[in-house]
């Protein structure tokens, strides 16, 4: 199945896109996710500590399971306001 | 009233969207761009949202934040792209009938927003930026504890 994901500051600047689709096998987690992404970029892996996902627009745990079409978005650590 | 904007902030919208005859204590809160960081002179800041997740959480905030301090109202604008050091950031607006509640609800809304609202501050230097927080943020270790980064 295809799965959208996005990113956002230094992880769209690490990575060198806002988004891209990746395909994954059909019960494949959040947490999965995001290690056959740090596979694909290399440059993910120093931005690991404080990463939290969304699943749509709420954030999601990594044991979440995506579907087909879903919507991810990597987050760095916040700093607004 | 929640918005996410790229044009310099105004605070009276803000202010009448929660003010009202049952509300005697009005809390604005300004964040201005700083022009320094631990010693180092910022000379401009950028921010990037994930937009409808942010105005989502701004608003999910409000409600969670304004029922545990029995606050009236709340209204939050923040700017996106570059804010020149000086000029707001954010804007915050909480009413509720006595100035108790809604200081204690503007503190908190403040922290909960520096938690968990997905907007991300790009601190721009004279000899290079950094995303604050991030991995490649040499304040990143010191700003970890709750509160550190103001």
């Amino acid at each position: 199945m295809q799965v959208r994901v996005s990113y956002f500051a230094a992880l769209r600047e690490a990575v060198g896109r806002d988004e891209e689709t990746v395909e994954v096998p059909a019960g494949t987690s959040v947490g999965a996710l995001a290690a056959l992404l740090e596979a694909r970029h290399g440059s993910l892996a120093r931005h690991r500590a404080g990463l939290r996902f969304a699943l749509g627009t709420r954030f999601a745990g990594p044991e979440e399971p995506l579907h087909p079409g879903c919507q991810v978005a990597l987050l760095p650590p916040v700093s607004g306001g | 009233m929640f918005l996410l904007t790229r044009e310099p902030l105004e605070a009276e919208p803000l202010r009448r969207a929660v003010a009202g005859p049952a509300n005697g204590a009005v809390v604005l809160f300004y964040g201005d761009a700083r022009g320094a960081t631990a010693g180092r002179r910022v000379t401009g800041l950028a921010y990037e949202a994930f937009e409808p997740m942010a105005l989502a959480t701004l608003r999910t905030l409000a409600q969670e934040v304004a029922l545990r301090h029995g606050a009236s109202a709340i209204a939050c604008a923040h700017r996106l792209g570059p804010v020149p050091v000086g000029e707001t950031a954010m804007l915050l607006a909480v009413s509720a009938p006595h100035r108790e509640a809604a200081l204690a609800a503007t503190a908190e809304y403040i922290l909960r927003l520096k938690q968990d609202v997905p907007i991300w501050k790009r601190e721009q230097f004279e000899d290079g930026a950094v995303w604050v927080g991030s991995a490649d943020d040499p304040q990143a270790r010191r700003a970890a504890g709750p509160g550190a980064r103001a």
